[in-house]
């Protein structure tokens, strides 16, 4: 974990001889992206040879550097038949050794897929290549008031791809969530070299579990993401920003436990340190910081002007009251920009403080932050060593980095016991080895320290699924295994394998509440409705929603967040860490505690959501404060011109925070046709919404009543008999989504319906045949047109496929489940691909899916 | 490889010292890529190995032996690099990259085998002819000749197609661009403002200069002078105007920039001394120039120097005064002129701009000219291009690099361009002819210049 430039810094093994390129791949792969984007010179390659960290070093036999999916599905191609791994690059800004080449293996830079493809302000999304630079994206989109919320400190320079395979963070993800809250589709090359669509109304099938959630966060294990389809939040109206000084950092994050469990949620929290501040100060960056304070904690607020100060004053109580000897408010936009580049750029001036840095990035919850700081303080004196901490204070992510001279073979040797025992100190206090860098080679021994045999046996093999043959990335994330010496072939631990050192966590026997944290554990069988209760007994609430509070957690778990996703993101973001059961039995401790973990490849997304594997034991999910209004307003539009006009201005309404956005979060649309807006947050804010909503419906001549619902909470359609066929819709790409949608409404008589117009989705749900409430079957599908035909559903899936969308059913008789796959397939190669991983996936926890129809490929019933 | 008088700058050792951040303290390089989106060869190339992070790897490669000098991959990269040093500003460690790259420079240089120790014909004559004021002189009168034969168009026009000819009717855009498009009707065409029919705002400050202004020596370099001698006339004129007592020395003498980006260390050092013993002989407080790029090399002897005790000190105090022009003004407190109503679009040199971070100090002048709008392009940061003969060596690259700003710079729907470097005017000025635009390149000085003399005709006085 070194960062240095010392002459003798490690360098690449010397090329064995077979290690040259073969002068036919080479011509084949000049062929398909041009001679200038194939680099297969040695000494040119030596600049490839490593990437931030600065730790591993290895040149790749050439690096190939495709303009888009085809060529670089062409290029996957041409290596893979050459027998050759892969190792996908994007701007060489990761810290964990991930994009460092395998011995023999090519690269692939994503530098030259640097386009956007499609922006949308008015449904706030954007489809975008994935060498697109963070920053890039966020240039361009910030004039229409809109943000792109992940904003990793090297923005500036890495890549959306790179995000995607890091699932990175950034400051302001305390408030806005990690990437993966922001993906909602992407184009991925699998093992086999198939272009492979996720994303939306991509899922293979209804009964196949998200896909989605694993890949993100996958380091570039399975397979290369080369589009990715990305949500965009509305800029708010005001910003503040505070800056504590303190004379320790474990005041400092007193300070942060203080302010969250008052309910605030800041939109930023971030510690410096006194050696950070020095070298910030010495360099062109310097913020004003002033020198000789232990620590600085910068709180940043977002939202409405007419509320910001009241959180401001709060958050400065909080930080006086915690210690600090002075807190100044930056006064103007230019300050709060020095401030924050200060931070931003804190990695890069380290070096000035010594030669070497060992770069750490570790996660614990927040309400251990002050022990765990005075812990590494004790590390760091007992050890005589320097370390410059600069982390994430709301999430919990540190990053104490250890700064030393590499030629001074004792300080390293300190310096790696030193890092070990913060590894272990973090880890015991309940948190995890990554939050943000990722595993890549660095940290592959430490994943023994949170995940044992069984889990490390499950990454293996759901990777597997998605890349059998290990061409994508090898040798990232996950240890060596021992051999296994008996053939056991189940989850077993390795015959022979030296301790694990992961302890799962105690189990919990009812629902503790952990406000300070902002999570909550609770066992799988005890009532949704309880949950919810404990939660809102200590002011906090979970966005998760279930048609009714009787249900299990573990049942609400398979159910998304509805309307709600467009906020909060899908149900798997708000799951921290959960213990399975899979099918097939057996025990997985998957996840955390924590709200940052990038801890090994991501299983849990498969455990949740709608196709969910096996059943959930006991789970821990990430809370909120509870909103102090909530309310879902109706009202009914007056033309049936377009039945749904969607929100043409985005602008119309700037409720955030704890309000649910408008424009595009409304919903789910009840078959009268009535408008749903959900509105959550303090009365003020609330009021704010509902006077601007009142201007939009005015402005609009909605004429309309306008005025409070009786709905049920979660706005999620609801079908009161669970017959009858429940089904994702999503139309193509061009025109009107929602007036196509309109369409296909119109053509299913009698369907109730409801349209998100954020993420594009529509849902139907048909009743059984009108002559009696059995549910159809095959051998009495109606003639023709009936709503539960098969051949009906047949021609929607084919339709929808045609340009570019599709059809999920979530719940429907066989029949028509497999008309739809036929369909799907008939015109959607992809389909068949995911279909293939979907199904290699389950079988790795011992489920299958429902016979399969005979064109699905490689894959037969 | 040849060893240099003194200094080792030349050396391997010299370039591993510096790499390895010894002789810089710690300030090193820590791989955290921020330098690539800064860099606009990897913006067109997108190859690890053409961007600063790249380059500097390759040099620390060549440092610890791992590289041939001599080989294929530091020879082309190298090269390439335009020296905008657009990465140096947003390096967080704050890695010296403009005179690493120097260092670098004179290591590909005398890593050449002997017979192609030439960095091609064209450039070597050039670094030749520039070592020597009169036959420098002598070529810039024959160039300006040609330009007024109205030699470049014809040239543009019989031009071969071909990597070649691309590069010689660039070249001869250049010469043409060079001589402005309406050289002496002045603003009132440049900015496409009516002639104000009311006299200017009367002015409290009396239009007669200001007395006791610092001693400048003004320096009008090689090509500014032999090329863009109108430009110098108009520094002259506006820093008089100011209160400055002005000296201005003969056209011819190079500053050296050119050598030290072509890695003739040599060649370098010697134009810095004549620069340096001119000047000492005259006793002024200001060394000036017009030029971003002489001005970025001359206020960096001082490091040339540094190692040679002979010089050390002669050079550092010769650096510390070097100033560009609109510096001189904007210390001063430009006069005010009179009302020039239109728009310029304005777009920092990258020597002004990243080497000396001294652009502040144009908008002060230009906002010294009442009704003048002053549209930036959208991304002053980027290079044009320009890089001395870039268009020329390396035509593709350079071509690419500057069609963007170019189209920029059109996008701001300003009659003109003002920008303050004479090879980023001729750069610019070559992109705009090839396109078909009618837009103008001028120098901001020439702006304030014609500024003052409106109000001089106006209010009647001569």
């Amino acid at each position: 974990m070194t960062s240095s430039a010392h002459p003798a810094a490690p360098a690449s093994p010397p090329p064995r001889p077979m290690d040259i390129l073969s002068p036919d791949l080479a011509r084949r792969l000049r062929d398909i992206v041009g001679d200038g984007a194939v680099v297969s010179d040695p000494e040119r390659l030596l600049v490839y040879e490593t990437d931030a960290l600065g730790r591993f070093h290895q040149t790749p036999l050439a690096v190939v550097l495709p303009s888009d999916t085809a060529e670089a599905a062409a290029v996957v191609e041409a290596v893979h038949e050459a027998g050759l791994a892969i190792v996908p690059r994007g701007a060489g800004t990761g810290l964990s050794g991930g994009a460092v080449a395998a011995p023999g293996s090519v690269m692939l830079g994503t530098a030259r897929m640097n386009r956007i493809l499609s922006f949308d302000p008015d449904r706030r999304r954007a489809r975008v290549q994935a060498g697109v630079r963070n920053s890039q994206l966020a240039a361009l989109v910030r004039p229409h008031g809109l943000v792109y919320a992940p904003d990793p400190s090297s923005q500036a320079a890495c890549t959306l791809g790179g995000n995607v395979a890091e699932n990175s963070g950034g400051p302001h993800c305390l408030k806005y969530g990690v990437t993966r809250r922001y993906v909602q589709g992407l184009t991925l090359i699998d093992g086999a070299g198939r272009i492979v669509e996720l994303g939306g109304a991509n899922r293979p099938r209804g009964d196949a579990p998200d896909l989605l959630g694993p890949i993100i966060g996958s380091e570039g294990c399975f397979g290369l993401v080369t589009e990715i389809e990305l949500g965009l939040v509305p800029e708010t109206e005001g910003v503040r920003t505070l800056l504590g000084l303190f004379e320790t950092t474990a005041e400092a994050g007193e300070a942060v436990t203080a302010i969250i469990s008052d309910g605030l949620l800041p939109a930023a929290l971030e510690i410096v340190d006194r050696h950070t501040i020095s070298a910030v100060e010495a360099s062109p960056f310097r913020a004003g910081y002033p020198t000789g304070v232990g620590a600085a904690l910068v709180v940043e607020f977002d939202g409405n002007e007419f509320e910001l100060d009241a959180d401001a004053d709060r958050a400065e109580a909080h930080c006086l009251r915690a210690g600090a000897t002075e807190v100044r408010r930056a006064t103007d936009d230019a300050e709060r920009l020095r401030l924050w580049q200060g931070r931003k750029k804190a990695f890069g001036t380290m070096g000035r403080l010594a030669p070497d840095l060992m770069v750490q990035d570790a996660t614990v919850p927040r309400s251990v932050l002050p022990e765990v700081l005075r812990g590494i303080d004790q590390i760091a004196a007992r050890h005589e060593l320097r370390i410059a901490n600069v982390f994430h204070a709301g999430d919990g992510n540190l990053h104490p980095n250890i700064l030393y001279d590499r030629r001074d073979a004792e300080v390293t040797e300190r310096v790696e016991k030193a890092a070990g025992e913060i590894m272990k100190l973090c880890v015991d206090a309940g948190g995890t080895i990554t939050g943000e860098h990722g595993v890549g080679m660095d940290k592959r021994d430490y994943v023994r320290l949170i995940a044992g045999p069984a889990e490390r046996q499950a990454m293996a093999a759901v990777r597997d699924a998605f890349d059998p043959e290990l061409r994508w990335n090898p040798g990232k994330v996950l240890p060596d295994e021992e051999p296994v010496a008996t053939g056991s072939g189940d989850m077993g631990a390795p015959a022979g394998a030296s301790t694990s050192g992961f302890t799962p966590p105690p189990s919990v026997t009812g629902i503790e509440v952990n406000p300070p944290d902002l999570s909550v554990r609770a066992p799988g069988d005890v009532p949704w409705g309880d949950v919810q209760s404990a939660m809102a007994a200590d002011g906090q609430w979970s966005p998760i929603a279930a048609a009714r509070p009787d249900l299990s957690t573990a049942e609400a778990l398979h159910r998304g967040l509805g309307p709600l996703e467009a906020m909060w993101g899908p149900i798997r973001e708000s799951v921290l860490g959960a213990t399975v059961i899979p099918p097939d039995g057996g025990r997985l401790h998957l996840g955390g505690r924590v709200v940052k973990n990038v801890a090994g490849f991501d299983l849990l997304g498969l455990f949740v959501g709608e196709g969910a594997l096996g059943r959930v034991e006991e789970v821990t999910l990430r809370a909120y404060p509870m909103p102090e209004v909530m309310e879902v307003l109706r009202w009914l539009p007056c033309d049936d011109r377009s039945a749904l006009p969607g929100w043409p201005h985005p602008q119309v309404v700037t409720a955030d925070g704890h309000a649910v956005l408008l424009c595009g979060t409304v919903a789910w649309v009840r078959h009268e046709r009535a408008r749903l807006v959900d509105l959550r947050g303090t009365p003020a804010r609330h009021d704010t919404g509902v006077d601007a909503l009142r201007a939009f419906v005015a402005a609009f001549e909605l004429d309309e009543p306008f005025g409070r619902a009786q709905v049920e909470r979660d706005g999620a359609p609801t079908v009161a008999d669970e017959s009858g066929i429940l089904a994702d819709v999503r139309p193509g790409a061009d025109g009107d989504e929602g007036g196509r949608f309109a369409e296909v409404v119109a053509s299913m008589r009698g369907a109730r319906w409801a349209w998100d117009p954020t993420l594009r989705r529509g849902r139907l749900s048909t009743r059984p045949a009108a002559t009696g409430a059995a549910p159809s079957t095959p051998s009495d599908s109606e003639a023709g047109h009936g709503t539960s035909a098969p051949e009906r559903w047949s021609e929607l899936a084919e339709a929808m496929a045609r340009e570019g969308g599709g059809v999920a059913i979530l719940r429907g008789p066989e029949g028509v489940r497999r008309a739809v796959r036929r369909a799907t397939h008939s015109v959607d190669s992809s389909a068949s691909a995911t279909e293939a991983i979907a199904r290699r996936v389950v079988a790795v926890f011992g489920d299958t899916l429902g016979p399969t129809t005979t064109s699905d490929g490689e894959d037969g019933p | 490889m040849r060893e240099s008088s003194g200094t080792g700058h030349s050396s391997i050792d010299a370039l591993a010292k510096r790499v390895d951040g010894v002789e810089e303290g710690l300030l090193t390089c820590v791989h955290c890529g921020f330098c690539l989106p800064a860099c606009p060869t990897y913006r067109e190339l997108g190859d690890e190995a053409d961007s600063p992070r790249g380059r500097l790897h390759l040099m620390r490669a060549v440092a610890e032996g791992r590289l041939d000098p001599a080989g294929d991959a530091f020879q082309t990269h190298i090269d390439r690099c335009l020296g905008c040093r657009a990465c140096e500003p947003v390096c967080p460690s704050s890695v010296p990259y403009g005179s690493l790259l120097e260092s670098a420079r004179q290591v590909a240089r005398a890593a050449r085998p002997a017979r192609q120790r030439t960095a091609g014909p064209v450039v070597e004559t050039m670094l030749r002819v520039f070592r020597s004021p009169m036959v420098l002189r002598a070529s810039l009168a024959a160039a300006r000749l040609a330009r007024g034969l109205g030699l470049p168009r014809l040239a543009r026009r019989l031009a071969p197609s071909g990597p070649n000819g691309r590069a010689a009717r660039f070249a001869a855009a250049m010469l043409e661009a060079s001589g402005g498009r309406r050289t002496s009707r002045g603003a009132r065409d440049v900015t496409t403002s009516q002639t104000p029919t009311a006299p200017p705002l009367a002015s409290t400050t009396p239009r007669a200069a200001r007395a006791g202004g610092p001693r400048v020596a003004l320096l009008p370099g090689c090509v500014q002078g032999g090329l863009f001698s109108r430009v110098v006339d108009a520094s002259e004129r506006v820093l008089k105007r100011n209160g400055c007592s002005v000296v201005r020395l003969r056209a011819g003498g190079c500053c050296g920039a050119l050598h030290a980006h072509a890695g003739d260390h040599d060649g370098s050092l010697a134009l810095a001394r004549a620069r340096i013993g001119e000047v000492e002989r005259l006793g002024v407080d200001v060394v000036a120039t017009d030029a971003a790029g002489c001005g970025a090399a001359m206020k960096e002897y001082g490091e040339w120097f540094a190692n040679d005790p002979a010089w050390a000190e002669r050079a550092a105090v010769f650096s510390d005064r070097v100033r560009d022009v609109t510096e001189v003004l904007a210390d001063l407190g430009p006069m005010p002129g009179a009302e020039l109503r239109g728009s310029v679009a304005y777009d920092p040199p990258c020597h002004l701009r990243h080497a000396q971070r001294a652009d502040d100090a144009t908008e002060v002048v230009l906002a010294a000219i009442p009704g003048l709008q002053v549209r930036m392009v959208s991304d002053p940061d980027a290079c044009c291009g320009g890089a001395g003969i870039y268009g020329m060596t390396h035509p593709e690259l350079g071509g690419a690099i500057g069609e963007r700003k170019v189209s920029e710079v059109r996008a701001t729907g300003a009659p003109c361009v003002a920008t303050g470097n004479p090879g980023c005017m001729m750069q610019i000025g070559a992109g705009l002819i090839l396109a078909g635009s009618k837009m103008d390149v001028v120098h901001p000085v020439e702006l304030l210049d014609e500024s003052y003399r409106l109000l001089d005709t106006t209010d009647g006085s001569p």
